[in-house]
């Protein structure tokens, strides 16, 4: 793989973040290259979730850097991780359920008109429109546009949370747990759009505790442990009883 | 290209129904209560029907649903103001003042939006700065608000307005009275506000949920804030028009609105979970509640009897959406 050629989308060098004196994440370093897609597992509390809010602008870390695209930046919010074109798709958190499809695909980035200064008028039929035409483009049927998201299916929800990142131009895609709480073939559908994601050209990096999702899609596999990096595999070398043996920290290839 | 013209052109039919299905969401709740108790009114009192009766029922929602409009906002936001009542008495006592220093009314006008505007901003603080849990927050204004007034007028009160001012509250254009065109004027804005402009959107995102909002970029505690001052600003307009309708201004005035707001507000369909407002729903309830109220005076009860009703409706109408939220339904 000609990995030195490019520059990575995403580089983690010697990131820790320490809450007083616990340290949740202790000096983690890697890359993801771009168009690649790489999972980071670990057991409960190895620092997998504390490394996600850093990355997505939550906590800023205590100390290392973050570079995207080459280029170093520090994150006080997770709009400035957006603005750097990094999307976090979380678990629980990211679609209102009272609200329809189109409103979460445009929630906080509403089109609208301005009429003077203060009055933001929304733009509701480009929106659906929009919203409409991405969903067909990506391949997610989803019937109607007005579908007050609770009366969704969980893998239907994870795809809108997922679309809408790629509709905002995301480049790096950081998704926590997408498979948890869906069904066998919501979790199958799930995992093709992500390989069409990856297809399309998209870094993404995936933290699951499904470790056969995890080999299915990745072709790198960071695991983390009491707050380092424990090892670092290629996806092709390993089975999921290999991995088990890495997250309990009975194996070791750093 | 061609199943996706087939699929949009089958979604046509359902679109439609969705649309009608969306619209007429949370208002089914009571719009039927208030059909059957029309119907049922008319029947036992021939007075009941007539337009003079009418528009006194819904002269006498008017400030309930102005000022029910703020709540539709505030509660849609996963919040609750329980201190309309206070603010409603400050706002008209202060008021008072100056009108009877003869200052123009205008300026008394604006006056009073400004009290309302620091209340509604200090209550807005109280929970979004200080992190006070607005059930209790503003249950602390309430006492601290209606405190202030009655230590203010200490057992007097504003009577007998001059004429051009109470005209505002009692007088009528074009045969209804002012007091219900300002409550069709604000309940349409509000409807307007809250499903057609990106504030609204964020209320009821920030509503539905909080942390999706805030990772979206939306100002959770800005909109919030924005909230209570909208809230308290529309009481300070109804406390404006209640001076001049009842023509004096206590310093009890408003005790006890905060019951008949929220009662009316969750019975008209919006969410005590935050996330769904309606305040057309709201606008139904508040006729309902008025209607109700009407009947048990032809019927010769007083206003224990209207007090009783009204606890009655507040606890029915919450049990009502627990029961719902419970089957998976809370935004129906």
């Amino acid at each position: 793989m000609p990995q030195q050629m490019t520059t990575p989308t995403l580089e983690l060098r010697n990131i820790a973040k320490h809450f007083g004196a616990i340290k949740a994440v202790d000096g983690v370093s890697f890359t993801v290259e771009s168009g690649e897609c790489v999972g980071l597992i670990g057991d409960n509390g190895a620092g997998k979730s504390t490394l996600v809010k850093v990355v997505s602008g939550f906590h800023p870390q205590t100390s290392g850097q973050l570079l995207v695209q080459g280029k170093e930046v520090t994150f006080s919010s997770p709009t400035d991780a957006r603005n750097s074109k990094i999307e976090t798709v979380y678990q629980n958190l990211a679609l209102v359920e009272q609200l329809d499809v189109a409103a979460n695909f445009f929630l906080g980035r509403e089109l609208h008109t301005n009429w003077g200064r203060i009055i933001r008028y929304l733009d509701k039929g480009a929106m659906k429109k929009r919203a409409r035409a991405e969903l067909d483009r990506i391949g997610i049927s989803i019937p109607d546009m007005n579908a007050i998201v609770s009366e969704l299916s969980g893998g239907q929800r994870q795809s809108i949370a997922i679309s809408r990142s790629i509709f905002w131009g995301s480049q790096c895609l950081v998704l926590d747990e997408p498979t948890a709480s869906l069904g066998v073939n919501e979790t199958a559908s799930v995992a093709e759009l992500i390989e069409r994601v990856v297809a399309s050209g998209v870094s993404v990096l995936i933290v699951a505790h499904d470790i056969d999702l995890i080999i299915q899609l990745c072709t790198k596999i960071v695991v983390l442990r009491q707050g380092i990096v424990w090892s670092e595999l290629n996806a092709s070398d390993v089975t999921a009883a290999d991995l088990v043996h890495h997250i309990t920290g009975t194996q070791r290839a750093a | 290209m061609t199943s996706n013209e087939n699929a949009q052109r089958d979604s046509r039919p359902t679109e439609i129904f969705n649309r009608f299905r969306s619209a007429t969401r949370g208002i089914n709740t009571v719009v039927f209560p208030t059909i059957l108790c029309v119907i049922l009114l008319s029947l036992f009192s021939d007075k009941f029907f007539t337009v003079e009766n009418q528009l006194n029922i819904v002269r006498s929602a008017s400030v309930a649903m102005i000022v029910g409009v703020g709540q539709v906002f505030v509660i849609s936001a996963r919040q609750i103001d329980l201190s309309v009542g206070s603010v409603l008495g400050l706002t008209a006592c202060l008021t008072g003042f100056l009108v009877f220093d003869g200052v123009p009314i205008i300026l008394c006008f604006f006056f009073a939006l400004a009290v309302g505007f620091v209340l509604g901003l200090i209550n807005g603080l109280i929970v979004g700065y200080l992190k006070v849990p607005a059930l209790l927050g503003t249950l602390g204004m309430l006492v601290l608000v209606r405190g202030t007034v009655q230590e203010l007028m200490y057992g007097t009160y504003h009577v007998r307005f001059p004429a051009e001012f109470v005209v505002l509250g009692q007088g009528d254009t074009l045969g209804v009275p002012n007091l219900v065109w300002v409550a069709a004027c604000v309940v349409i804005v509000g409807h307007f506000v809250l499903t057609r402009l990106e504030y609204g959107r964020f209320i009821l995102a920030i509503g539905g949920n909080a942390e999706a909002a805030r990772i979206a970029g939306i100002k959770v505690r800005k909109y919030i804030i924005i909230s209570f001052i909208v809230q308290a600003v529309l009481v300070a307009l109804a406390a404006f028009l209640l001076m001049g309708r009842m023509n004096s201004a206590h310093p009890t005035l408003g005790q006890g609105l905060e019951l008949h707001i929220i009662a009316g507000v969750i019975l008209g369909g919006t969410s005590l979970f935050g996330g769904v407002g309606k305040v057309w729903g709201m606008a139904i309830a508040m006729y309902l509640i008025a209607v109700l109220e009407n009947g048990l005076l032809l019927a010769g009860a007083g206003f224990f009897w209207q007090q009783i009703l009204l606890g009655f409706l507040l606890i029915t109408s919450v049990a009502i959406q627990i029961y719902r939220s419970k089957s998976g339904k809370i935004d129906m």
